[in-house]
């Protein structure tokens, strides 16, 4: 299928003002930028770095996400669908959609157990530097017969420091999140630029987690 | 009397030494499995838990002389019920005389728990076996279980009948009435009917059983049986025991293969297959993901007003990706009214929200207000109205279906936007295998013919529908029936085997349809034709159902001439006029009623009475009953016409969007008494699966 690609504006340099600066180091490096970089996808060169790309940058359009379901044995390189405010929206040549509220996973499509909606804005602020909980984080599930379920979680950030990834040095933060069966780990590592490079994110239940970083 | 005695203490002995402290595990409610009936239970005897609720199992159980092929539903989480087609090589008559071979029987049975289990007392639950069948399998029981540890549990029960004819003693419900000490002998009748006169009452007897679930997939059972085979014994199969050995073997979840020592001569084998209509294995389905909602800013016209025309050809074609047709379009200052029809998505709240995500990408920037009418064949039927911003909004906020709902209007429409050119007159057609099978018939539980099935379909106008359907039959035995009919009315359904004699192309259908809105929310329908394989004729139907009615009424009435063998253009020379009003009500926790009354098809009047329970995702399993002024010896074998319905969404299996449902009626058997007219196109379904009420129910699906 053809896939539509928009283009991408990125908001979430909006969130750094909500940025502590204190005494973490970690926490001032702490600028979300929407999912991934541009171009060829090496994320820690400052020089990729995409921040507010006006409508129609081509370079944007081009950007491709390559994202991998460990419980399923599934990988896939998607493309920018959509734009919606913060939240992008990315899709796979055979229409599996992502997306992404600055970088925080908080919709699936077309993988059987979607998560239908999450909540992100606590994330956000805490993966910024700002309270890193305990807060309260919705997940939106439809169950076998079409009925809305809720899996209210309670989470706290940590930061992790700096950790070697694939031969790339990352600052580390993990939303660990508790439910009544089941414990959340959500993994999110930056360049030393703040910019998101890879990401560990739970969808739910039967699926686990994706992960997801940039396509080289 | 002793023997039984004896054979409950060894048991109960065993439980005492095996139990751990005694303990409620977590899920007691549970049965662990099925006995061979098919009914919550160990080997052959029941138990008092329960499955869990809306399971479906499949159970196909044999051992010597005897198959049982049984299907149990838990229609509530205390009530089970279990339809059963056995064979029985041979056995005697149930005065013990006389001798049957080669039985093929249909059965019912039914399974209640009426007490659950507390820290110190055991379940309790009721059941009655083979309700309104021949009796050969008819007896009752009172059964407790109690779970003593987290992986035993010990089952104790008094039967009567087929239950209470090993090691019985007197009816302990005799201190009562002196009456339930004997047990009538059922007299010669067509079968099929309740017998409550027999029920509880004769000599009794004891049962009992241990379980132990030694690993997480292997359980152990041992169990007294309080069943003398009588009938059985020495013919089918030699009873020497009263114990009952087996092992079950949880294969998956889904999966269960249990062997057993049976009556010490004989081995058992069963395999049971659960699935549960509530979890479906695709979860919420592998829909192709839907578009994502645009702002404004991105449609192809963020700055012009554009023509309908141009406007109508962008949406169909957007909206075609999605499986959906446009019927019409009309532009009114901010507002944008639009109708499609679904031919893809099962619940209309998906075809809904596809709908908006469509409009929002494409819309003219000027509109604010979206609004959805669904339409059944050309026939509105419900308009949703939703506003832009919100869409745009909530697309991503953890509470998105709620707070859309809340700002979305749906209410009744009687007329469609202005069509655009172009769009009619609609064509379409298909071609495809067709299987028409006929079970658990007196004497072959399987009968199918299977063949190829061109259907077509032309809509000159909204509302306005010809269609027609070819069948050429490849294979098939439904033919081979040769059970000429004897019965004394009109053979308005029993000479069915005939019409499967026809080699050549036969014709099912061949009609002109026109539906309407004659009235705030009443609905019509006038169909003409070959309506049917048996009858051709005129069929008119009215409805009345407004949004979030819990009560519909309809009221149809046909005329008909039944069709000539070969399904063609030939008449035979029965005519009768048809027809019923009924009542529809939707009760809570899904439970669906329709009571029917009318005149039926051989002339002879009376009443259906049809009780579903349905779930959110399509899945329907139901019962429904005719009695007419037709009696028992003038409708034959079975006595009055009843079967149990199911319907299973072809998404739910596939996990892929289907609008097909796969429908099976099954009978115990098929006579011409209490027999209905099928007519296609009939209103409350289409209308209701777009109402408010459906939408509503599963309105989480907008988003999907």
């Amino acid at each position: 299928m053809m896939l539509r690609l928009v283009t991408c504006a990125i908001l979430g340099l909006s969130l750094v003002g909500c940025a502590k600066t204190g005494g973490d180091p970690t926490a001032r490096l702490a600028r979300i930028v929407t999912g991934v970089t541009g171009g060829r996808g090496d994320v820690a060169g400052a020089q990729t770095v995409v921040q507010m790309a006006p409508v129609g940058d081509p370079a944007q359009a081009l950007a491709r996400l390559y994202a991998e379901l460990p419980s399923r044995g599934a990988t896939a390189t998607l493309a920018i669908e959509a734009v919606n405010g913060t939240v992008t929206t990315w899709r796979t040549a055979d229409n599996v959609t992502l997306s992404f509220d600055d970088g925080v996973l908080v919709s699936t499509r077309g993988l059987g157990f979607d998560l239908m909606g999450a909540g992100a804005e606590k994330t956000l602020m805490a993966l910024a530097g700002g309270d890193p909980g305990p807060y309260r984080r919705q997940y939106r599930y439809l169950d076998g017969e079409n009925h809305t379920a809720y899996l209210t979680a309670g989470c706290t950030v940590h930061h992790r420091g700096s950790e070697e990834v694939e031969g790339r040095t990352l600052l580390r933060q993990d939303e660990v999140c508790e439910t009544f069966h089941i414990g959340i780990t959500n993994v999110f590592w930056f360049d030393f630029a703040g910019r998101m490079a890879r990401s560990r994110q739970w969808i739910g239940p039967e699926i686990g987690y994706v992960e997801t970083r940039p396509a080289s | 009397m002793s023997v039984c005695r004896s054979g409950l203490g060894v048991l109960v002995a065993i439980s005492a030494l095996i139990a751990a402290p005694a303990a409620i595990a977590e899920g007691s409610k549970f049965a662990w499995g099925y006995n061979s009936y098919g009914v919550p239970g160990m080997l052959d005897m029941p138990q008092a838990f329960s499955r869990p609720d809306a399971e479906l199992g499949t159970h196909l159980f044999h051992f010597k002389g005897q198959t049982r092929v049984s299907s149990t539903f838990q229609v509530f989480p205390r009530l089970s019920g279990t339809f059963r087609y056995s064979f029985i090589s041979e056995l005697r008559g149930s005065t013990l005389t006389g001798l049957q071979t080669r039985l093929y029987d249909r059965s019912f049975s039914v399974h209640y728990r009426f007490f659950d289990e507390r820290k110190y007392l055991p379940a309790l639950a009721v059941g009655l076996n083979d309700i309104v069948g021949t009796g050969v399998y008819a007896g009752e029981y009172v059964a407790a279980t109690k779970t003593l540890s987290s992986r035993l549990r010990a089952t104790a029960g008094i039967g009567w009948g087929r239950l209470g004819s090993y090691g019985s003693f007197t009816n302990p419900l005799g201190v009562l009435n002196d009456h339930f000490k004997t047990r009538p002998r059922r007299s010669g009748d067509f079968g099929g009917t309740f017998h409550p006169e027999m029920w509880f009452r004769g000599p009794a007897a004891l049962f009992g059983g241990v379980e132990w679930q030694a690993t997480d997939k292997l359980r152990l059972i041992a169990e007294y049986s309080s069943d003398a085979y009588a009938r059985e014994e020495g013919l089918a199969f030699d009873r020497r025991s009263p114990f009952n050995f087996g092992l079950a073997y949880k294969v998956n979840p889904a999966i269960t293969v249990t062997g057993s020592y049976m009556y010490g001569s004989a081995v058992g084998l069963q395999l049971s297959y659960t699935l549960n209509p509530r979890f479906p294995a695709n979860g919420s389905g592998r829909d192709p993901a839907p578009p994502a909602i645009t702002p404004r800013a991105d449609t192809p016209w963020p700055d012009e007003a554009v023509s309908d025309d141009r406007l109508g050809r962008a949406l169909s074609a957007a909206l075609a990706d999605q499986g959906l047709t446009l019927d019409g379009l009309e532009q009114s200052g901010t507002r944008l009214r639009i109708a499609i029809r679904n031919e893809r998505y099962y619940t209309a709240a998906q075809a809904l929200g596809r709908t908006a995500r469509v409009l929002s990408r494409i819309a003219p920037s000027n509109i604010d207000i979206f609004a959805i009418t669904l339409a059944a064949e050309g026939m509105p039927v419900t308009t949703a109205t939703l506003v832009r911003d919100d869409l745009e909004k909530l697309a991503f906020h953890p509470v998105a279906p709620d707070l859309l709902r809340a700002a979305t209007r749906i209410e009744d429409e009687r007329s469609l936007p202005q069509r655009f050119p172009g769009r009619y007159p609609i064509f379409s057609w298909g071609l495809g295998p067709y299987l028409t099978p006929s079970l658990f018939d007196p004497d072959n539980p399987v009968r199918a013919d299977a063949g190829v099935a061109l259907t077509g379909q032309v809509s000159p106008l909204p509302g306005l529908v010809f269609e027609g359907v070819l069948h050429q039959k490849v294979i098939g035995n439904l033919d081979k029936a040769n059970q000429v009919s004897t019965s004394t009315l009109p053979h308005v359904r029993s000479d069915a085997w005939l019409y499967s004699k026809a080699d050549g192309i036969t014709m099912p259908q061949l009609t002109a349809a026109w539906y309407f809105r004659p009235g705030r929310n009443v609905f019509g329908r006038v169909t003409a034709g070959y309506l049917e394989s048996m009858f051709a004729g005129v069929s008119g139907e009215m409805l009345w159902k407004p949004q979030n009615s819990r009560l519909a009424l309809g009221v149809e009435v046909n005329r008909v001439r039944q069709r000539g063998y070969d399904q063609l253009f030939d008449f035979r020379s029965y005519e009768v006029t048809t027809g019923h009003i009924t009542a529809y009500y939707a009760f809570s926790g899904g439970i669906h009623a329709k009571l029917s009354a009318g005149r039926y098809l051989a002339g002879d009047k009376g009443a259906t009475l049809e009780i579903n329970r349905e779930f959110d995702n399509g899945w329907r399993i139901g019962i429904f009953a005719t009695k007419t002024n037709v009696s028992a010896a003038q409708f034959g074998e079975g006595s009055f016409d009843k079967g149990i319905r199911l319907t299973v969404p072809l998404d739910w299996i596939s996990g892929r969007p289907s609008r097909t449902g796969l429908d099976a009626v099954i009978r115990p058997i098929t006579r011409d008494g209490g027999a209905r007219l099928e007519v296609p196109g009939r209103l409350y379904e289409r209308v209701r699966q777009r109402q408010a009420t459906a939408l509503d129910a599963s309105w989480g699906r907008f988003w999907k």
